[in-house]
């Protein structure tokens, strides 16, 4: 069988299941300021940085997407992947 | 199945927050033997209600697919906060080792919270209106 585990767009499938886990430990935390919410919260803000930096903004196809409106995008997605998942 | 509208535990909930101003006014002087007992209790009670109604979001807006409706889920838990902080506010100041700077705290950190969701989720309403290149993101379908 194919592995298409990593099928997807420049962002892969693969980024955005760890981008869910990490948006699901923030953003679902059951105390909103506990410290491993905030941990969660950091390391997905700078993982979709980093994914912004090296693929979206590196990429002339896809460098006029705004950075904020990616954010939110991928906010979107993380929400219907954990719903699925 | 019993189901009941986020609105309706809102509602239900905002009656202890109402309960806070009411010991208050039965307890006007904090020295008096029990006033501060009585308020410390309520205030743990407003605490452990704003608390639960917290997790009750949060599982609420996990499994809704709608993000309008997600959004007036976090509007109303942060209408929540801030009644609760306007009670406690007016209280801090008389019964300062009652436990309501404490609280008064740790609703500030609640309506950030649900501040913060809600405008997360315009953000990703107002997202859904903008056209997104193909072959930017994995397809969930």
């Amino acid at each position: 069988m194919p592995d298409n585990s990593d099928a997807g767009g420049l962002v892969s499938l693969t980024d955005l299941k760890q981008l869910a886990e990490l948006f699901d430990a923030a953003e679902n935390a059951l105390v909103p300021d506990s410290p491993e919410a905030k941990a969660a919260q950091i390391a997905f803000d700078r993982a979709v940085q980093q994914i912004y930096d090296c693929k979206v903004a590196m990429n002339t196809q896809f460098a006029s997407v705004a950075q904020p409106i990616f954010k939110a995008k991928l906010r979107s997605l993380c929400r219907q992947f954990l719903r699925k998942n | 199945m019993l189901c009941i509208e986020f609105g309706d535990i809102i509602e239900s909930n905002e009656q202890q927050v109402d309960a806070l101003t009411d010991v208050a006014a039965k307890n006007p002087d904090p020295d008096v033997p029990g006033a501060c007992e009585a308020l410390s209790r309520q205030v743990r009670l407003v605490e452990s209600v704003v608390a639960g109604t917290y997790v009750i979001a949060v599982q609420a807006t996990r499994k809704t697919e709608a993000l309008e409706e997600i959004a007036q889920v976090w509007q109303a838990m942060a209408k929540l906060c801030d009644k609760a902080l306007g009670a406690v506010s007016s209280l801090k100041g008389r019964y300062p080792y009652c436990g309501t700077p404490e609280l008064h705290d740790r609703l500030l950190d609640y309506k950030l919270a649900c501040t913060r969701r809600y405008e997360q989720i315009q953000e990703e309403i107002l997202c859904q209106t903008i056209p997104m290149p193909e072959g930017l993101f994995p397809s969930l379908t």
